[in-house]
C-alpha cells in the first residue's frame, strides 16, 4: 500500500504478477494488505461457499477425484517459498522461482533449475543467467531452447537497476549454456509492466501486462509472431476483467489457456478478516471465440493462493503453485507453541510450493464446456 | 526533577525518558534496559524472540518482566500473540498467549497503569456471527494472568470498518487507526477521548497526521500525548516501504509528521512502534536484511537458502533503541 510515488506504485504492481503479497494495487484502496480487508471482497466468501456446495456438475465430480501431487518434496518444494514451472522438452530440468520471505517489503526472486535424477530432482541451482537482479517466471519454447522470463534489470548493464521495472527477457541454448539474455524491446514491452511470458506452438507469446487500455488492473495479451517479429500485443478482451488476470499458461495448439486472477466473485478465501487469494481460471479457444473462464475446483484451487500455472511439455501434467498450508481461520484448535514453530517450519508452512495435477482436469472442463455449447 | 532522579538510579548516561513516565512499578532495571546506550537500533532477543520467522508487535508489562509479540504466518493466514518471560537472566521459549491461537490477533499494547492490554482481532463478537473486518478488544489484568477477551464495542468498533492498532493514554485517550467513515487517507489515526467509563465519538487527529497519500497501520501514543509514533506509508520522503514518523503535539495542535531518519529508518518495511514502560526505549519492527542489503556477486542457490533461513531473511524482527536518540532529530527540527 506505497501510492505516493511512482516507483512504490510500480512495486505495488508486480505483487499481482507476482502473487507475493496481499496487497493492493493503486485504486484498490479498499482491498486488504496486511491487516487489512477489503468490503468488496465480503461477498467473494458468499460466492465461494455457493460454488463449492451448489454446483453438481461432471467437472466437480471428475475434480473431486483428482490429486494435486506435491513436485519435488523438500528438493524444489521446501519451507521457503517456491513458484512458476517451467519444464524441459526432454522432462530432465524443471526450471522455478525461488523467493525471499517478506511480508511487504520487495523480497528477491531468483530464477532456479533442478535436474531430474532417475526419479527424484536434484538440489537445485540458480540459473546461470539469473542471481542478480529480481527475475521470475520463466518459460520455455516448445523446443526448449529459448528461454523467457520477467526481471528487474536493467536494459543497459552498466545503468543502475531500476526496481518495478519489469519486462520480459529471453535467452538462448547456445553450446548447451545460455546466452546473455535481451530484452523482448517493442511492442511486448511497453512503458508498464510485462510479464508472465507463455509460449504457443507456433511462437505466440501470451504474457500479462498493466499498459493503459487495459480493462483493469494486469490483463491477458497475445503477441503473435509473424515474419521473425512479434505483432502488437492484442488484450484479450473476452477473458479480461476488472479484476487482476496474469500468468497466462497457454495450450501448445492455442485451444485452452490457464490462467491465474484476483479478485473475481467466485475466488476462494478463508473466513474471519477477508485477504484477497489468487485462484486459477480456464477458458477454451472455440473457433477463435474464448469462452468465460471457468474456475478451477478444489484440489486446483484451494481457500489460499493458488498461481503460477504452467503445462509440461508433454501434454498430461498442470502445474501450478499453492500456498495451502497448515493455518484456517478459525484454527480447529490452540496449538502449543512448539507445534505453532514445527507446522511454521515445515513444508506446507503456506509459502508457495509447486503442485500437478492431471491434465485431465482441464479436459473434463472443456468436455463439461462442450456439451454445453454444442447439445 | 523526578525523571533526572529516575535517570541516575538507572545509571542512565544523562538519558532521560522523552516524556513523564509513571515510574511507579517499573524495577530500576527493567530487563530490557542497558546499561549503555543504545543509540542504533539493536536486534531483540536474537534467536528466541527475534528468528527466521515473521515477528514484530513487541510489548513488555508494566514491569518489564514479560515480553507480548506477534508471529504470523505466511501471507497473513493467522497472526498470533505470544509471550515470553524473562527468568534467570534470559527469555524463556515464547508461549502462545492464553486469549491467542484461534483468530488473527495481533498488535498487544499495554495501557501506561498496566493493567489491560489492548489487542486487534478477527474473532466473532459475543454474537457469535463470523466476521470479516478487525475489531479492537482488551483483556483485564488478573493477577499474574490476564482476564477474558472484551470487544471495546462502539464507538471505536463497527460494522461498516476495521479498527486497528489502539494505544492508550495516561487519561485514558484511545488513540487507534481506522479505515471508518471521515478518513482522510488510507488508513487514519483517531482518539476518542474517555469521559466516565466510555469513549467518546472518535475525532480524526487531522491532516498533520493523516492524508490522501498515506496509509497510517499503527500509532502509539505518548502516555502524556506530547508525541505520537505513527508508521507510515505513502510518504514522499519514505526510506522505503513504511516507516515510523513522530508528530508532537504543541498546545493541542499536532505538528506534521516527520520520518524519524536513517538512523532508525531502513528501506525495508519499518512498523510496529512500541514505547516500553518506562518511556526510556522505542521497540519497533523492521524487515531489515536480505531483501535491502547490497550483495556484491551473484547469488548462488545455497547462499540464498541460507539467508533465505536467516534471522534477517527480510520478515520481522524486535528492535529497541534509546527512544531519545529516536526522536533527537525530529525534536530539534520541531523546535519554534
Amino acid at each position: 500500500m506505497r501510492r505516493s510515488s511512482i516507483a512504490p506504485k510500480v512495486i505495488t504492481a508486480t505483487t499481482v504478477l507476482l502473487c507475493r503479497r496481499d496487497w493492493p494495487g493503486i485504486g484498490m484502496a479498499r482491498i486488504a494488505y496486511r491487516r487489512r480487508f477489503s468490503a468488496a471482497c465480503r461477498l467473494c466468501c458468499v460466492g465461494a461457499w455457493l460454488l463449492l456446495t451448489a454446483a453438481p456438475s461432471i467437472a466437480k465430480e471428475e475434480a473431486n477425484s483428482v490429486v494435486a501431487e506435491l513436485v519435488g518434496e523438500n528438493v524444489i518444494s521446501t519451507p521457503d517459498d517456491e513458484f512458476g514451472s517451467a519444464i524441459s522438452a526432454d522432462g530432465a530440468s524443471l526450471y522455478f522461482t525461488k523467493r525471499s520471505p517478506t511480508t511487504n517489503t520487495s523480497p528477491r526472486s531468483f530464477i532456479c533449475v533442478s535436474r531430474r535424477r532417475g526419479a527424484d530432482w536434484g538440489e537445485p541451482q540458480i540459473a546461470s543467467f539469473s542471481g542478480r537482479y529480481n527475475d521470475f517466471g520463466a518459460a520455455l519454447s516448445r523446443d526448449g531452447r529459448h528461454l523467457f522470463f520477467a526481471s528487474d534489470r536493467p536494459i543497459d548493464a552498466a545503468q543502475p537497476q531500476v526496481p518495478g521495472n519489469i519486462h520480459i527477457w529471453t535467452t538462448e541454448l547456445e553450446h548447451g549454456a545460455w546466452a546473455t539474455p535481451k530484452s523482448l524491446g517493442a511492442p511486448v514491452n511497453g512503458e508498464a509492466i510485462d510479464a508472465n511470458p507463455s509460449l504457443a506452438a507456433d511462437g505466440t507469446l501470451y504474457f500479462a501486462s498493466n499498459r493503459a487500455g487495459g480493462k483493469g488492473g494486469f490483463d491477458l495479451y497475445r503477441a503473435r509472431w509473424l515474419d521473425g517479429k512479434y505483432a502488437e500485443p492484442e488484450n484479450l478482451a473476452a477473458i479480461n476483467s476488472a479484476a487482476y488476470e496474469s500468468q497466462p499458461a497457454i495450450a501448445p495448439d492455442q485451444s485452452f489457456i490457464v490462467f491465474t486472477s484476483i479478485g473475481r466473485d467466485d475466488a476462494l478465501t478463508g473466513s474471519g478478516a477477508p485477504y484477497p487469494r489468487a485462484d486459477l481460471y480456464v477458458s477454451f479457444n472455440h473457433d477463435g471465440n474464448w469462452t468465460p473462464p471457468r474456475h478451477l475446483a478444489p484440489p486446483i484451487n484451494s481457500p489460499a493462493s493458488d498461481s503460477n500455472p504452467a503445462l509440461s511439455p508433454d501434454g498430461r501434467w498442470l502445474y501450478f503453485s499453492s500456498e495451502r498450508g497448515f493455518a484456517e481461520i478459525p484454527m480447529p484448535q490452540r496449538m502449543s507453541a512448539r507445534e505453532f514453530e514445527t507446522r511454521l517450519h515445515s513444508v506446507r508452512n503456506g509459502w508457495n510450493n509447486i503442485y500437478r495435477v492431471p491434465i485431465e482436469a482441464i479436459h473434463a472442463i472443456g468436455n463439461a464446456v462442450d456439451g454445453a455449447v454444442q447439445p | 526533577m523526578m525523571r533526572l532522579v529516575v535517570a541516575c538510579l538507572l545509571g542512565l548516561l544523562c538519558i532521560a525518558p522523552a516524556f513523564a513516565a509513571d515510574t511507579r512499578a517499573i524495577p530500576a532495571t527493567a530487563p530490557y534496559a542497558s546499561s549503555q546506550p543504545i543509540d542504533t537500533p539493536r536486534l531483540f532477543g536474537e534467536g528466541t524472540i527475534s528468528t527466521p520467522d515473521d515477528e514484530f508487535g513487541g510489548q513488555f508489562n508494566r514491569d518489564g518482566s514479560v515480553l507480548f509479540f506477534n508471529k504470523s504466518v505466511p501471507r497473513s493466514q493467522l497472526y498470533t500473540i505470544f509471550q515470553s518471560r524473562y527468568t534467570n537472566g534470559a527469555w524463556s521459549t515464547p508461549e502462545v498467549s492464553a486469549f491467542s491461537g484461534i483468530w488473527r490477533d495481533f498488535d498487544a499494547t499495554l495501557a501506561p497503569d498496566g493493567e489491560r492490554l489492548f489487542f486487534v482481532s478477527d474473532r466473532p463478537r459475543a454474537d457469535g456471527v463470523a466476521r470479516s473486518s478487525y475489531d479492537i478488544w482488551s483483556v483485564q489484568r488478573r493477577g499474574s494472568g490476564w482476564g477474558d477477551p472484551e470487544n471495546l464495542g462502539a464507538p471505536i468498533n463497527g460494522d461498516r470498518w476495521s479498527a486497528h492498532f489502539a494505544s492508550a493514554a495516561s487519561d485514558g485517550s484511545l488513540y487507534f487507526t481506522s479505515d471508518r467513515p471521515g478518513r482522510l487517507g488510507g488508513i487514519d489515526v483517531w482518539r476518542a477521548r474517555r469521559v466516565g467509563d466510555a469513549y467518546a465519538e472518535p475525532e480524526n487527529l487531522g491532516s498533520a497526521i493523516n492524508g490522501p497519500e498515506w496509509t497510517n497501520l499503527e500509532a502509539i501514543v505518548a502516555p502524556d500525548q506530547s508525541f505520537l509514533i505513527v508508521s507510515a506509508y505513502g510518504h514522499a520522503d519514505t526510506l522505503g516501504d513504511s516507516d515510523l514518523y513522530v508528530s508532537f503535539q504543541r498546545d493541542g495542535v499536532w505538528q506534521p509528521l516527520q520520518n524519524l531518519g536513517a538512523g532508525i529508518n531502513s528501506a525495508a518495511r519499518d512498523y510496529s512502534p512500541r514505547l516500553t514502560p518506562d518511556g526510556r526505549y522505542l521497540m519497533f519492527a523492521s524487515e531489515r536484511g536480505l531483501p535491502v542489503d547490497p550483495h556484491p556477486s551473484a547469488w548462488t542457490y545455497r547462499d540464498f537458502t541460507a539467508a533465505i533461513r536467516s534471522v534477517r531473511n527480510g520478515l520481522g524482527n524486535l528492535y529497541i533503541v534509546d527512544l531519545a536518540v529516536a526522536l533527537k532529530n525530529a525534536r530539534a527540527s520541531s523546535q519554534p
